[in-house]
């Protein structure tokens, strides 16, 4: 009995063995029913709730950018407006969808076919033939490409391969005009405005504008501007393009889209800002990553208008005078080197730039061409055009003798630094007049500790290069930079140069040479800022192109309502007192009004009446190879007892001639012209 | 036994919860969406008839003669899955082709593709099979040294194909053969206690994962790759990573969830939903059917395996039982995976779900292992006392 119960029991692990086996699989189908409970009982209508919620996605059409105006009212940069149809493709978009809208659009616009390629015309043949596969593919590769979704793209090939000329005869020149709006669209991206025609007639436009409803928000009309500035590119207007690469993160970052235009330089970088405008917004509602609807639209608004301080018309004459003067020039004394001149007229109150140019012969055509920009980054050895600093530098350090004998100083080494010619005996104000040099090498000295002994008609120097003398350099130096001499002078622009500021060099007497401009170079526009800190009585003003700033308005002809008045911007008053500037500015007035000052013609005759005040400069710049080649310059401002307007002007390589003088009594003449005689009536 | 007495004695119950499950297939597979549907239905049917003409071959031939043949096609499959792993180390195999980023397919021409994987499910089981029945016919009384020799006999025999599975790489095809071998060693009459201390072996691996995953996440980067972690990740937090791993999962969940108790109806699903008609087909009739319908297609196939179990025990002949039995292991993780992966109780592999996803190596290996038991079963005999 046992043993038989053994060998049943045996027998039988079988069936003991699958029950335990279905028991397991009632246990698992059980967790399957259960949490099928879960997600369908339970959580159901959570999951409903998620899978039904939509969301938005949201989309921007650039508005047109502000004009920029000249002071004078000309405008400077425009945008050249053209109606357009743009495409919004929403998520999920499939190329017969893109069909079917194209094949509407067809109907009401008028598309240039140049751009359709033979492969554009081949997809369109595929989509337009329901048949294509039967009648391109054998039923053994179609059977094949059947099964296998990775074939679809083989057998699409194959197809397109097989399409013969003959097949796309059939395509009309209706058809071509389908199939070239078709390409526009299937080259944009989602939720991204993609201009499919610019520059629609009235036609057309209507015709879209009737119709826009059965586009379902796809498409619409648009205003597609581009950056015109029709008065010519000036340097400092900048340039407005797409967003460079490095940059696009921070522009996203400011709701820009990846394929926006933005302001890359000068001007239409720095007023960014102001110059672009609101876009308009439309808002897609998505579900489950599919546009719902036909997007909801905000309407944007043009970018601000600014002015600029800019007047057109003087700018556009400098040119001319500068032209003028430099070819007259060239045909009085034949010097191959003088090829350009740089000029800045600035407003001493407020530091507005009234006009700044720069022009340079194009020796491959022997034409002018512009090279305004030279004037903030171009820097020059300017001369005894800066010896106004160095008196009220000297000032600051009670280095200025009230009186000093204009003798030539020898150095040890044999070395002579001397004046034009030996002036006698000069007080601060007819060393100015006279330009002497030794002058300013005494109140150098002075700063540094240096003795001028004299001797035989001569001073003998004895020159140290200690703590004392670097010093000095370093104080010297620091007093230029109180005037905008070899430092930023604040324009609004986003990038200057500051010239090239030479060290503090081993031989003690080159202080003295940096005392009368031979040695740190500066721009044109630090000499304008230097000028006008001296007219207006001390005050270092930014210089600026922004006058103010407009909101837009629908009349082309006049600014919209002011929005932002630049306000000047004093950057610092230079540590003198009105006693040392007067005797500063009495200095200038000599030097065009004393007999033998070194700008007499600006004084006298026709120019008396603008009563310039000036200072020249003349920089020996090749001492070893040409030592009558010369930078000459210029600062003068008028008149010089209630100060309007400044002048500041340079003409590199020159050897013979007054073309810094010619150039700036023509600027005090056309500005007079231009502002109904502001310099002469009163 | 002649054939009429054969078709008096076949399992017609088991027939039709398969008809049934044919219904839901065609009905789920025509209302999937994101595909031509009703052209994946025509193409299932056509499938179906194809699948019941190899079912009826095979219930009609002696599933005892298999005692003798089953080498032949155990070799057949290896040779096929050898043809892969070749092709796969560049020898240019005729036939074999990638698709989704694994070789397991062998195209042919005009008859469209076939996974050799597949029919390896059924010849492993046969031959796991034999090898038990012969095992213990010559080991009457065992020692706990035949238990072990016969696992080591197992091993081999199942390890060759599943390796080359594995490789290809077809994790999900590799899991059901795993499946496939746990049921047969189950019943093969090896002793609890060598099963207990696998299971424990098993649990302890699992268990030592799971630990890993939450305390030591740097020893799961030893183990998987990147894309396999991340299929953990797409599986346990599916928000999260709604748009890439965890996509499929919330697209399944949320076709599925909306259907609530009574369901949405079948053309109402908003919800994109990728591979709804042959890895996600239970999503569709579950989202369209709601707990209700699909609570019936779970009853149906627990039916189904029901009636297999009952085929299993029926028969008297041990090699009969066996190869049931092995075929319940493999409905049953395949069910079990590929619902449960729709439902967030697995992580997503390339299941197919058995008679209902489109797809004809799949289904013509489930009518096929269907036909095998109904051979089986139809086979019995009756022991009269």
């Amino acid at each position: 009995m046992d043993h038989e119960k053994r060998t049943k029991k045996k027998r039988n692990h079988l069936p003991f063995r699958l029950n335990i086996l279905f028991l397991a699989v009632f246990l698992a189908f059980s967790v399957l029913i259960l949490r099928l409970g879960v997600v369908q009982i339970v959580k159901g209508k959570e999951y409903q709730d998620k899978a039904n919620e939509t969301d938005h996605a949201k989309t921007q059409l650039d508005s047109a950018r502000g004009k920029i105006y000249a002071a004078n009212g000309t405008v400077l940069a425009d945008n050249q407006a053209e109606l357009a149809v743009v495409y919004i493709r929403k998520p999920g978009t499939t190329s017969k969808d893109n069909l079917k809208t194209a094949k509407k659009l067809a109907k009401l616009i008028n598309m240039d076919d140049s751009k359709v390629t033979e492969r554009d015309e081949k997809d369109y043949w595929i989509l337009t033939h329901s048949d294509a596969y039967d009648q391109k593919l054998t039923q053994a590769e179609q059977k094949n490409f059947k099964e296998d979704p990775k074939e679809a793209d083989k057998a699409y090939d194959l197809v397109l391969d097989r399409i013969t000329k003959k097949d796309l005869d059939s395509i009309s020149k209706a058809d071509m005009e389908v199939i070239a709006i078709k390409r526009e669209l299937d080259q944009s991206t989602d939720l991204t405005p993609h201009f499919i025609k610019k520059d629609l007639s009235e036609k057309e436009l209507a015709l879209i504008g009737e119709h826009l409803g059965d586009f379902d928000g796809k498409i619409d009309t648009a205003v597609a501007s581009t950056r015109k500035y029709p008065n010519g590119d000036y340097f400092f207007l900048g340039q407005v393009k797409d967003i460079p690469s490095e940059l696009v993160d921070g522009f996203l970052a400011k709701g820009y889209n990846r394929n926006d235009k933005v302001g890359v330089s000068n001007l239409e970088e720095e007023y960014e800002d102001a110059l672009r405008g609101i876009p308009t917004t439309l808002t897609f509602t998505t579900k489950n990553g599919k546009a719902v609807n036909t997007p909801e639209k905000k309407e944007g608004q043009r970018g601000y208008d600014i002015q600029l301080t800019i007047n057109n018309k003087l700018q556009k004459e400098i040119a001319k005078i500068i032209d003028k003067d430099i070819s007259n020039t060239k045909h009085t004394f034949p010097q191959p080197k003088l090829d350009s001149a740089y000029a800045v007229v600035m407003d001493p109150h407020t530091g507005g730039i009234l006009a700044i140019v720069g022009r340079k012969i194009d020796h491959s055509t022997g034409k002018f061409e512009d090279a305004s920009s030279g004037a903030i980054y171009n820097a020059f050895q300017m001369g005894s055009a800066v010896k106004g600093a160095t008196v009220l530098g000297g000032f600051q350090y009670n280095a200025v003798p009230e009186y000093f004998n204009d003798m030539p100083i020898v150095y040890k080494n044999g070395g002579r630094f001397k004046s034009y010619s030996d002036f006698g005996t000069l007080t601060p104000e007819t060393a100015l007049e006279h330009s002497s040099n030794v002058f300013m090498a005494k109140i150098a000295s002075n700063m540094a500790g240096f003795k001028l002994r004299p001797e035989n008609g001569h001073y003998k120097a004895r020159v140290f290069t200690g703590e004392h003398y670097r010093k000095a350099f370093e104080n010297l130096r620091q007093a230029y930079g109180q005037f905008g001499l070899g430092v930023e002078t604040g324009v609004d622009l986003p990038f200057e140069s500051t010239g090239y500021e030479g060290g503090i060099p081993k031989e003690g007497g080159k202080i003295m040479q940096f005392a009368i401009g031979q040695f740190d170079t500066y721009t044109p526009l630090q000499l304008a800022q230097y000028a006008s800190t001296i007219a207006n009585g001390g005050y270092r003003l930014a210089p600026h192109f922004l006058k103010s700033i407009h909101a837009p308005t629908n009349d082309p002809k006049k600014l919209g309502p002011t929005i932002y008045h630049y306000e000047p911007k004093v950057l610092n008053h230079i540590k003198n007192t009105q006693e040392e500037i007067d005797r500063v500015q009495r200095g200038f007035y000599l030097v065009t009004h004393a007999p033998n000052g070194t700008a007499p013609s600006l004084g006298h005759r026709d120019n008396a009446k603008y009563k310039i005040a000036a200072k020249t400069g003349t920089a020996q710049i090749d001492v070893e190879n040409d030592p009558e080649l010369y930078n000459k310059s210029l600062v003068a401002y008028a008149p010089y007892d209630d100060p309007k307007v400044v002048v500041a002007v340079v003409v590199p390589e020159i050897k013979h001639g007054e073309t810094n003088l010619d150039i700036a009594q023509d600027i005090f003449k056309a500005y007079d012209k231009l502002t109904g005689h502001s310099l002469t009536k009163g | 036994m002649n054939n009429r007495e054969l078709f008096s004695k076949l399992d017609y119950t088991l027939i039709f919860i398969v008809f049934l499950l044919f219904c839901s297939s065609i009905i789920a597979i025509q209302n999937a969406p994101d595909v031509d549907g009703s052209s994946f239905a025509k193409r299932q049917i056509m499938w179906y008839t194809i699948g019941a003409i190899a079912a009826l071959v095979v219930i009609l031939f002696d599933y005892e003669r298999l005692k003798n043949l089953h080498w032949f096609f155990y070799g057949f499959g290896i040779l096929l899955l050898l043809g892969l792993t070749a092709a796969k180390l560049g020898v240019p195999v005729p036939f074999a082709d990638e698709s989704k980023g694994a070789l397991s397919w062998y195209k042919l021409p005009g008859i469209g593709s076939l996974q050799p994987s597949e029919f390896m499910k059924i010849f492993l089981t046969l031959s796991l099979s034999q090898v038990i029945v012969k095992h213990n016919e010559t080991h009457h009384v065992k020692s706990l040294r035949d238990d072990i020799w016969l696992l080591g006999k197992i091993a081999v025999v199942a390890g060759i194909p599943f390796f080359l599975v594995l490789i290809q790489p077809d994790l999900g095809t590799a899991l059901v053969m795993a499946a496939i071998i746990a049921a047969l060693v189950i019943i093969s009459g090896i002793r609890w206690r060598i099963l207990l201390i696998l299971f424990l072996f098993v649990l302890l691996g699992l268990g030592f994962f799971a630990f890993c995953w939450f305390q030591f996440p740097e020893v799961i980067k030893l183990l998987l790759k990147g894309h396999q972690i991340d299929r953990f990740y797409g599986w346990l937090e599916p928000e999260q990573y709604g748009n890439h791993e965890g996509y499929q999962l919330i697209r399944s969940l949320y076709t599925i969830g909306p259907g609530q108790l009574y369901g949405t109806g079948l053309d109402s699903s908003s919800v994109s939903l990728p591979e709804a008609h042959t890895d996600f087909i239970f999503a569709v009739i579950a989202g369209g059917f709601g707990f209700v319908g699909a609570a019936v297609v779970i009853s149906l196939f627990f039916m189904l395996i029901y009636r297999m179990i009952h085929a299993a025990i029926g028969t008297h002949d041990p090699f009969g039982s066996y190869i049931c039995t092995g075929l319940i292991g493999m409905f049953t993780f395949q069910i079990f995976e590929n619902i449960g992966m729709t439902i967030q109780v697995m992580p997503i592999t390339g299941i197919t779900l058995p008679f209902l996803s489109y797809g004809g190596s799949s289904l013509l290996t489930s009518l096929m292992a269907v036909g095998l038991i109904l051979s089986i079963q139809s086979r019995t005999r009756k022991y009269m006392f």
